[in-house]
């Protein structure tokens, strides 16, 4: 690695004046920013801010319209990612770029696998090389021939960090590392981007939880509606500026409130077992009544939904609404008894990507878009989805012509409302309804959460985020190793509790 | 001219590939204006065209079917020897019928054998489809000891190779079934079902959309299709035999391809199947004017394919950027 005399002040790159436009749409208007050496450079904005655009400019997926980028001082082209990647420049992806049928020392080396004397391929060193960088930063837990495909993903991540130093980066950009890890896998990765700081690397680091933000970057950049709002020292700045910052208005409430009666008890799951994992679990939810689920990593709670919607096999158990039982247990059965499920994956489990908006908001909905001849009513679909759009505010040019894959996060989540609120249910599973979702379009996702509630339904809302819970449900359970091990009113709701019931402490 | 420039731009690869194709024979190949050329063209894509369509719904699903060429042999001797003057009907108007609804039947009953297999035993249909076919010749071969099924009675034959002037009769029953497929497709609950399996199945499965039943209908509408394609290659080729359909399937990915449908599912549209075994149909009656050497048109078809595949693929990939 060269070892420049630099000053501490110096900009590793500067940006200026860079605009992108797609088709009509100006995504980038002009952006302005710095990166000195050795800092952590804190990235925020709301989805649809432009942040990704920006980031796949640098890394040279998309080609920049026009502005100027300068790397250590000098004109910088990235024309390609490949460019991009040998000017030192490495991408920590939100969705990792990993071969999850290759080892950890193959995706390392994919690019160059390391031959010996005779032309073969040398595992042994790729496997000392791959070892010895991860030592670098303190992760000695990770065997070098482990498949990535085994590995949970905050040990995916490192490896894609790995990935990132062996090719001597000297910036690395995270984009939103932290959406997929548990509370000690986060605490491992800020300790690694301090100690890559350390070592003279420079980080941009991109995420929507502020109070990570705040305790780990030196400069804080904010991005709205395309243009950088604003730089400034982290010490000089909080997190109500920012925020008033990212959404361009004050927000007083992050949660809404909401005023709405809950009244008695309307669905019911009595007695659910699957073999192997639960064992007699019995929830109940109010008409209105919005209930938490909280739990850590592996507690269970993804699983516990899936079961009880008919995803996965239910061993034994009973689903009520008003007194009539929902049986067979199937995802079409439930759906036809109003039930609805709002899963944790929308890229995979939530849209078709590679279809439209309206393809997508009517998905649900087919049957009852279809006359006794089967064909669908196209008329009506487009009244529908047009309606939605409406109602929830999505963002689009043309929702029979724009796909689904192109909208931020935050309006694919929309998207993914749309298609169930539009069959009206009365029972909601919400599976991590906000992740990955900046601070103004989560709060118009919880109005809708409210509304829905105001309109009789009942709402099982799955989170890892205690204090979302805290702000918008009226009840919280929590699931520890497959078991209810509390549950807690409103009126009662703290953090200290919550999370004793979380590790495995009971009432 | 705004109109005309928004029909240019949402109108497929195939067709302007297909009507270049067209116009440059006509100038080219001596004879390709001949009224019985063009019928002849005609002709010979109908069974493609039928097969093709059938076979377009299972790709729609990122998925194959192996199994409709092989049909084409087993429902026309089957069929060809009840319908057969030297059958135990004589050649009777019931002998007929009896022999159409048979042939209809291990059709339909092969799709749903393909369907029930891939749905329930979770298998891949390449496999699946794969093992049918060879089930399918082989009850060809044992059936007929390898004789060729002659005496196809009048009716059959008539229908066979006449027509309206230029247009045959069995061109019209295959586009009848083009249009009764593409209608399923673009307007009805199921079409929309299929396109959605084929995208993603398991969002389609969290939406409710049965994934089972889908992908079983897709593979038994396929064998239908494969009937009728048996019963319109009886009639053209006026005789039932093992070796019909042993190398159509190339033709019918081919033609599925060319339209511009993608193999790994999710979207493509009839009408550009249907173009496509049309264009397969004219390059080998051209080339075969032409006197090209078998094998040479073989290669001729690949390259054509390969072409008008990466044409679309390009163009789908710059209208859905960003």
């Amino acid at each position: 690695m060269e070892n420049l005399k630099e000053n501490q002040n110096e900009y590793i790159l500067q940006l200026k004046g860079i605009m992108k436009s797609f088709s009509s749409v100006k995504v980038l208007k002009d952006i302005t920013l710095t990166l000195k050496k050795g800092e952590i450079l804190g990235l925020v904005g709301e989805n649809g801010a432009g942040k990704s655009t920006l980031m796949n400019i640098l890394g040279g997926i998309y080609q920049r319209d026009s502005g100027q980028i300068l790397l250590k001082g000098k004109e910088f082209e990235p024309t390609n990612p490949k460019v991009s990647g040998e000017a030192g420049i490495a991408f920590v992806q939100q969705e990792l770029n990993l071969f999850l049928n290759l080892s950890v020392y193959e995706n390392l080396f994919i690019t160059e696998m390391k031959k010996n004397r005779l032309g073969v391929i040398d595992k042994n060193t790729m496997k000392k090389i791959t070892q010895s960088k991860m030592a670098e930063l303190g992760v000695t837990d990770i065997p070098a021939d482990a498949l990535v495909g085994s590995l949970p993903m905050g040990k995916r991540q490192m490896v894609e960090i790995t990935k990132s130093i062996m090719r001597n980066a000297e910036i690395i950009i995270f984009d939103e590392p932290t959406t997929s890890l548990s509370n000690t896998e986060k605490i491992k990765l800020f300790d690694i981007m301090h100690k890559l700081q350390a070592q003279g690397k420079s980080i941009i680091f991109i995420s929507h939880i502020l109070e990570d933000i705040f305790a780990e970057t030196d400069e804080i950049a904010v991005l709205r509606d395309g243009e950088i709002i604003s730089q400034t020292k982290t010490s000089d700045t909080n997190t109500n500026i920012v925020i008033k910052q990212m959404v361009g208005r004050e927000l007083t409430n992050i949660y809404p409130k909401c005023e709405k009666t809950v009244g008695d008890i309307a669905f019911e799951a009595k007695n659910i077992c699957q073999a192997g994992r639960f064992d007699n679990i019995n929830i109940s939810i109010r008409e209105g009544e919005i209930l938490g689920v909280f739990g850590l990593m592996g507690a269970g709670r993804t699983e516990l939904l899936r079961c009880m919607f008919g995803l996965d096999p239910m061993t034994s158990g009973h689903l009520i609404y008003k007194g009539k039982e929902i049986t067979p247990v199937t995802p079409q059965n439930c759906i036809a008894n109003g039930m609805a499920f709002i899963t944790e994956n929308r890229r995979e489990e939530g849209l078709l990507l590679p279809k439209t908006l309206r393809d997508n908001v009517v998905l649900a909905n087919l049957k009852e878009l279809a006359s006794k001849m089967s064909f669908i009513n196209t008329a009506e679909e487009k009244k529908e989805t047009d309606q939605m759009v409406e109602e929830l505010s999505i963002k689009t040019f043309d929702a029979s012509r724009q796909v689904a894959g192109t909208l931020s996060g935050g309006n694919q989540q929309k998207i993914v409302f749309a298609k169930w609120v539009l069959r009206e249910p009365k029972v909601f599973f919400l599976d991590e309804p906000t992740r990955g979702i900046d601070v103004g379009a989560k709060y118009e996702i919880y109005s809708i959460i409210q509304n829905l509630a105001k309109n009789k339904s009942c709402i099982l809302m799955v989170s890892s985020e205690m204090e979302e819970l805290m702000g918008v449900c009226d009840r919280i359970i929590v699931l520890s190793r497959n078991v209810i091990t509390g549950e807690i009113n409103k009126g009662e709701f703290t953090q200290e509790l919550i999370m004793k019931y979380a590790v495995g402490g009971t009432k | 001219m705004e109109q005309i420039k928004k029909l240019i731009k949402s109108t497929d690869a195939i067709f302007w590939f297909l009507i270049v194709f067209f116009i440059v024979s006509l100038i080219i190949v001596p004879g390709f204006s001949k009224t019985s050329t063009i019928k002849s063209v005609l002709s010979q894509s109908c069974v493609l065209m039928t097969l093709a369509c059938g076979v377009h719904l299972t790709v729609l699903n990122g998925g194959v079917d192996f199994t409709s060429a092989a049909l084409l042999a087993l429902t026309s001797v089957i069929g060809g020897s009840i319908v057969s003057t030297n059958g135990p009907f004589g050649g009777s108007a019931a002998g007929i019928i009896l022999g159409l609804v048979v042939m209809m039947a291990i059709a339909t009953g092969f799709g749903a054998l393909n369907g029930f297999s891939i749905v329930n035993f979770k298998m891949p249909s390449f496999i699946v489809t794969m093992a049918t076919q060879m089930i399918a010749n082989g009850l060809a071969v044992v059936y007929t000891g390898g004789m060729t099924v002659t005496g196809i009675p009048d009716a059959l034959c008539h229908f066979g190779s006449g027509g309206f002037g230029i247009i045959p009769y069995t061109l019209i029953l295959a586009l009848a079934v083009a249009i009764v497929l593409h209608i399923i497709l673009s307007r009805t609950l199921f079409g929309r079902q299929l396109y959605a399996v084929g995208t993603n199945p398991k969002v389609s499965q969290v939406s409710g959309i049965s994934v089972k039943k889908t992908i079983f209908k897709a593979f038994l509408i396929s064998g239908i299709c494969a009937g009728i394609a048996g019963i319109i290659m009886l009639c053209q080729m006026e005789s039932g035999s093992v070796n019909f359909g042993g190398t159509m399937f190339n033709d019918i990915m081919g033609s599925i391809i060319v339209g511009g449908t993608s193999p790994a599912g999710g979207r493509g549209k009839i009408p550009n199947t249907v173009m496509g075994a049309i264009l397969i149909a004219m390059i080998g009656v051209v080339f075969n004017i032409l006197n090209v050497p078998y094998y040479f048109i073989i290669l001729i078809k690949g390259l054509i394919i390969l072409v008008a595949a990466s044409i679309d693929i390009v163009a789908v990939k710059n209208s859905n950027s960003h």
